[in-house]
């Protein structure tokens, strides 16, 4: 057991890209404070690599808008504040289980 | 009200469809949906793919899932034009989740195989398409009970007359409502 999480460990960089990766940490690192502004709260942000950069209330606008800024996918999450899509980010943070 | 089932037939009998030149088993009480992907940034469905069926599974809780072999061959898609968001574990395998679109063709009413003029309708999958490695599952793609929820899609089974219909909320409007009563 001990081997096959090991080598999960060791795939992950690989796999899923860095840019992603340190979204998803910057998103975590904020949710709290993104969640007590009714700005953000209930709404998509997204996030090109550490930084926030754009917030709508639209999720296919929120798509347009990162992608009319040419932020690559591979390096850009967006997320909707939310306790439900937290929850999932922490298990696609530690590739835990589905269900 | 966009309509994205309309009135689908799930029969008791076990059917066969034929998918990019592959016959595909349909299981007795299975509903179908017709669907195809695009990349997340793509604002229209790409007219060059056909569509491609998928199991609706209100029991399956992520958005859609599909395996690399299906999306390389029906959705004409190579796993790599999709960016990864993240990876999950599930059945012992490290499946990928990546980001794309999901567009449901409708079909015509009360016809399995036989699409709708109308053009698809455009799903968002928030957190990704579960694409699993090669292996028994899934066995068709799965539409999950995550994309219905996400998209505030109303889905009614009628389970007297074997029929699925899947739409878009009724949306009210005040100002048609007060033309009709006073105008």
């Amino acid at each position: 057991m001990e081997v096959v999480e090991k080598a999960m460990t060791e795939l992950t960089p690989q796999l899923v890209p860095e840019g992603i990766v340190k979204a998803r940490a910057a998103f975590l690192r904020d949710f709290p404070a993104l969640m007590a502004d009714r700005k953000t709260r209930g709404k998509y942000v997204a996030y090109h690599n550490d930084k926030l950069v754009a917030v709508h209330k639209d999720y296919f606008k929120l798509v347009q808008k990162v992608h009319s800024r040419n932020i690559p996918e591979h390096a850009s999450l967006i997320v909707e504040v939310t306790n439900e899509s937290e929850r999932m980010e922490q298990i696609f943070a530690v590739e835990g289980e589905l269900n | 009200m966009p309509i994205l089932l309309n009135r689908m037939l799930f029969p008791e009998q076990q059917g066969e469809i034929v998918v990019h030149g592959e016959r595909v088993r349909v299981l007795p009480d299975q509903i179908i949906v017709w669907v195809s992907l695009s990349r997340r940034s793509l604002t229209e469905a790409n007219p060059a793919t056909d569509p491609f069926p998928a199991i609706l599974d209100t029991g399956h809780n992520h958005s859609f899932a599909i395996t690399t072999r299906h999306l390389i061959e029906w959705a004409d898609l190579n796993p790599d034009e999709l960016a990864t968001r993240g990876a999950v574990r599930d059945r012992g395998q490290r499946i990928e989740l990546r980001q794309a679109n999901i567009w449901v063709h409708p079909n015509e009413s009360g016809k399995r195989e036989e699409f709708a003029l109308s053009g698809p309708f455009r799903l968002k999958a928030k957190q990704g398409i579960a694409v699993y490695p090669e292996g028994d599952f899934p066995r068709l793609p799965i539409l999950g009970l995550r994309a219905i929820a996400e998209n505030g899609l109303v889905l009614k089974v009628d389970g007297a007359r074997r029929e699925a219909t899947l739409r878009t909320p009724t949306r009210w409007w005040p100002f048609s409502l007060s033309r009709s009563t006073f105008g």
